[in-house]
C-alpha cells in the first residue's frame, strides 16, 4: 500500500535568522504546514538514527525541503577536561588530529542525515550545495562566462610572472571557504581572512615557496553585482563600493557611516542565460552569485554561494523574494 | 518642497519642488531631453543640482540607464496583524494573556504594552507568560515607575527574550541603565514623561525613518494604522487607542473578527495620498501620525491637527531640538542628519 503524498514542508536553517522567519510567515499565510530544524541546535543528534532508513519513512518524506542554512556545531576540543590514562600523552600530542577525526565522524553522519530526506522540490539538493570553488570557476569559464585570470601556486617566481600579466594588480583569496574565528575574551574580536590585494612590495618579501595559494587578477571595478538566482530567474542588485577605500576589495567589510550605494540592477539577457546554464550544470536551483562590472566593460563572474543571503538583495530592491521562495516551496512556482 | 529619502543613510534631503519634478522624469528621459522639456530655461540649474546629488552620493551618471530599473513599490505582508498596542491599568477588566494568544494566532510580530499604573515585575512576567512560545518577534514595554530595583526589571528581559525595549515612565530624572555583561542588549530607559491613556504618536520629523519597505507600504496603506490593532485600558478593541470607534470588548468580541471587519480595515487603506492636506505634504510616505481619518463630503481628513503645514513648510510647535537644527527650514540640499 502506498502512503499518501506528504503535505508538510521541511526547512533547515539556524536560530535567529530573520530571512527564514519571513519565508515561514509567508508559508503559513499560504496555508503551508512546515517543520523548521535549526542546524546550530544539537537536537538533530538526539534524533537517533537506525539503519536502514527508508526513503518511504513518514518522517523522511516531505512536500518540499529548503536547505536555507546548514551550520556547523560549535568547535570543541573533544579531549579537554577528559581524564586520560596511559595513552594520554599520545592523545595530547595529537589533539588537533584527534579533533579532525571527530569532525570527520560527525560530517559523515550529517552528510547522510541531510541526504536521507526526500521531497518533490528541494532548494537546492544537499549534494549540490557542497561546491568546489575551482570546479565552479572552471565550469563558468568553459561555458563562456568571463572569469578573472586565476593562478594556484606555491612558488613566488610563478606569482611574479602572473603579476606581470595583470595590469591592475593581484589579489589573494581562499581556495575553499573563508576562515572565521574569535579572539580571546573579554574583547572577543572576530578574525577572518578577507580578500586582500597582494602588492608588489609583498611579493618581493615573500619566501621563494609558500603553501598552496590562490591568486587572481585584480579588476578595475566599476561596481559589484549580487544576483539572487531562483528557479531560472535572476534578481540582481548593483553595489557601488569603489569610492570607499575600506570596502573596495571586499564588500563584506561593510562601512555603516558611509554605506555602499545599492541600486536595482538588470543583467543583460545573455548573462542571465549563462547564469541559468551554470546553475543547471551545478545542479542548483537557487543561490547567490557575485559578479563585477569593470570600468572597461567586462562583466566578470566571481563565485556562487549556494546558501546566499537574499534579504540583503530583497529588502533594498523590494523584490519580495521571501514570498517567491515560500510560493515555490508550497506550490512549485514563483508567485 | 520635495524630499529625497536616502534609505541607506536614513537621511532626508529637502529639495525644491522643481527639482523633484525633474527627478521624476529621470527614468524616462536623458539629461539633455529633460533640458529640452523645460525649453533650456533651467540648463544651468539642472546641471548644478545633478552634480550636487552625485557629490552627495545619491545619484550617478550612466550611459546604460536600462540596467538600473526603478524600485517597484509594490507591498504585501503575510501577517494579518503586524503590530498591537495594549494599555493595562489596574481596572482593566480583560485578560492580557488571552489577548497575546489571540495576537499570536494572527501572526502578530510586534507588541507594545503600556502599563499606565504601577505593576510589580512579578505581575508583568505573569501577564507576558503566553508570549514565550508565540510568533511575536519583538515586545516593547512601557512600565510605570514602581520603585523596583533595576535588577528586578532586568528579570523581565531575562525571562522574555522577545522583549526588545524597556521604558520606565513617570520616573523623574531621565537616565539609561545598561545591562551587565552577558545579560543581553536591552537597556532600561527611564523617562520623566508619563504615558497616558490614548497617548498619540506625534508626527515629528525625528520620528520619520526612510526605508524601502515603508515607502512601498505608504503608497498603498496608512503606515501608522495598517495591520495594527489596539486594546485600550478599558478593554475595547480599536484601530488605535485614541480613536473614537471601537469594535467590541475583547472579553466578548474576538480580535480576529474585529480586524476582519470592513470598517476596521478601511482605516488601513486610507493612506496619505487620499487625505486632504497630507496628499500635498513632502512627508506623506513617512508620516507615522496615527490620527483617525474622517470623511466629510467625499473628502478625507485627519482628525488630529498636524504640527506641520506643507503649504508654508513650517512646523507650528517646534521643539527646541528641531529649532536648533532648523530641520525643515534648511535650504535645499542641506540635508538633515539624524542618527
Amino acid at each position: 500500500m502506498y502512503s499518501q503524498a506528504p503535505k508538510k514542508h521541511l526547512v533547515f536553517s539556524t536560530a535567529y535568522d530573520p530571512s527564514t522567519d519571513q519565508v515561514l510567515d509567508w508559508m503559513a499565510a499560504m496555508g503551508g504546514q512546515f517543520i523548521r530544524k535549526n542546524t546550530n541546535d544539537q537536537y538533530i543528534e538526539r534524533e537517533d538514527t537506525v539503519l536502514p532508513v527508508s526513503a518511504q519513512a513518514e518522517d523522511r518524506r516531505y512536500a518540499s525541503i529548503w536547505f536555507r542554512k546548514i551550520s556547523g556545531l560549535p568547535r570543541q576540543d573533544w579531549l579537554s577536561g577528559v581524564h586520560l590514562s596511559e595513552a594520554a600523552e599520545a592523545f595530547q600530542a595529537n589533539l588537533p588530529y584527534f579533533n579532525q577525526y571527530v569532525e570527520r565522524e560527525r560530517k559523515t553522519f550529517y552528510d547522510f542525515y541531510y541526504q536521507s530526506f526526500q521531497a518533490g522540490r528541494i532548494l537546492s539538493p544537499y549534494e549540490a550545495i557542497r561546491l568546489n570553488k575551482l570546479v565552479v570557476l572552471n565550469l563558468a569559464a568553459s561555458i563562456g562566462l568571463d572569469v578573472p585570470k586565476t593562478l594556484i601556486t606555491k612558488r613566488r617566481k610563478i606569482l611574479e610572472r602572473f603579476r606581470a600579466e595583470c595590469p591592475e594588480g593581484v589579489i589573494n583569496k581562499s581556495i575553499s571557504e573563508h576562515l572565521f574565528f574569535d579572539g580571546p575574551a573579554p574583547d572577543i574580536k572576530r578574525y577572518a581572512n578577507y580578500t586582500e590585494e597582494i602588492t608588489d612590495r609583498m611579493i618581493r618579501t615573500m619566501p621563494e615557496t609558500f603553501d598552496l595559494s590562490l591568486f587572481q587578477e585584480k579588476l578595475d571595478k566599476d561596481f559589484e553585482i549580487r544576483t539572487f538566482y531562483l528557479e531560472g530567474r535572476c534578481h540582481s542588485m548593483a553595489i557601488f563600493s569603489q569610492d570607499n577605500e575600506r570596502t573596495s576589495l571586499d564588500f563584506r567589510r561593510y562601512d555603516k557611516s558611509n554605506p555602499n550605494r545599492l541600486a536595482n540592477f538588470s543583467l543583460p539577457g545573455a548573462h542571465e542565460a549563462l547564469i541559468a546554464r551554470l546553475m543547471g550544470l551545478l545542479g542548483l536551483n537557487t543561490g547567490s552569485l557575485d559578479l563585477i562590472q569593470t570600468r572597461n566593460g567586462r562583466m566578470a563572474f566571481l563565485e556562487v554561494n549556494p546558501a546566499g543571503q537574499f534579504g540583503m538583495v530583497s529588502v533594498p530592491c523590494n523584490y519580495g523574494l521571501e514570498k517567491q521562495i515560500a510560493s515555490y516551496l508550497i506550490n512549485g512556482n514563483e508567485s | 518642497m520635495g524630499l529625497i529619502c536616502d534609505v541607506q543613510r536614513k537621511e532626508l534631503l529637502h529639495i525644491p519642488s522643481l527639482l523633484a519634478e525633474v527627478l521624476e522624469k529621470i527614468y524616462q528621459y536623458s539629461v539633455e531631453e529633460i533640458k529640452d522639456v523645460y525649453d533650456h530655461q533651467y540648463d544651468k540649474g539642472i546641471d548644478a543640482y545633478l552634480a550636487k546629488l552625485v557629490e552627495l552620493g545619491v545619484g550617478f551618471y550612466t550611459h546604460n540607464p536600462e540596467a538600473f530599473p526603478a524600485v517597484e513599490l509594490s507591498w504585501g505582508s503575510p501577517l494579518e496583524v503586524y503590530a498591537a498596542v495594549i494599555e493595562v491599568e489596574s481596572v482593566s477588566n480583560y485578560d492580557v494573556g488571552d489577548v497575546i494568544r489571540q495576537l499570536d494566532d494572527l501572526g502578530c510580530a510586534g507588541l507594545q504594552v503600556r502599563f499606565l499604573e504601577p505593576f510589580s515585575v512579578e505581575d508583568i512576567c505573569r501577564m507576558l507568560q503566553p508570549a514565550k512560545d508565540s510568533r511575536l518577534k519583538f515586545i516593547e514595554l512601557y512600565i510605570r515607575e514602581n520603585g523596583e530595583l533595576e535588577e528586578q526589571l532586568f528579570r523581565i528581559v531575562k525571562e522574555n527574550r522577545r522583549v526588545t525595549t524597556l521604558v520606565v515612565h513617570s520616573a523623574g530624572e531621565p537616565r539609561i541603565v545598561f545591562p551587565e555583561k552577558n545579560a543581553g542588549s536591552v537597556n532600561i530607559v527611564y523617562t520623566g514623561q508619563p504615558v497616558r491613556r490614548g497617548q498619540p504618536d506625534m508626527a515629528r520629523l525625528e520620528n520619520f525613518v526612510a526605508s524601502t519597505p515603508i515607502l512601498a507600504e505608504a503608497r498603498h496603506f496608512n503606515i501608522a494604522l495598517n495591520r495594527k490593532v489596539c486594546i485600550d485600558a478599558e478593554g475595547f478593541i480599536r484601530n488605535y487607542v485614541s480613536h473614537e470607534a471601537h469594535f467590541g470588548h475583547v472579553s466578548q468580541a474576538s480580535i480576529r473578527a474585529a480586524v476582519e471587519s470592513p470598517a476596521f480595515r478601511e482605516k488601513w487603506r486610507l493612506h496619505n495620498d487620499l487625505i486632504e492636506q497630507c496628499r500635498d505634504c513632502q512627508y506623506r510616505y513617512l508620516c507615522l501620525s496615527n490620527s483617525d481619518v474622517v470623511e466629510n463630503g467625499g473628502k478625507y481628513h485627519k482628525k488630529e491637527i498636524c504640527d506641520f503645514d506643507p503649504y508654508t513648510n513650517t512646523w507650528h510647535k517646534q521643539t527646541l531640538r528641531d529649532q536648533l537644527r532648523g530641520d525643515a527650514q534648511n535650504p535645499a540640499l542641506a540635508g538633515d542628519k539624524r542618527e
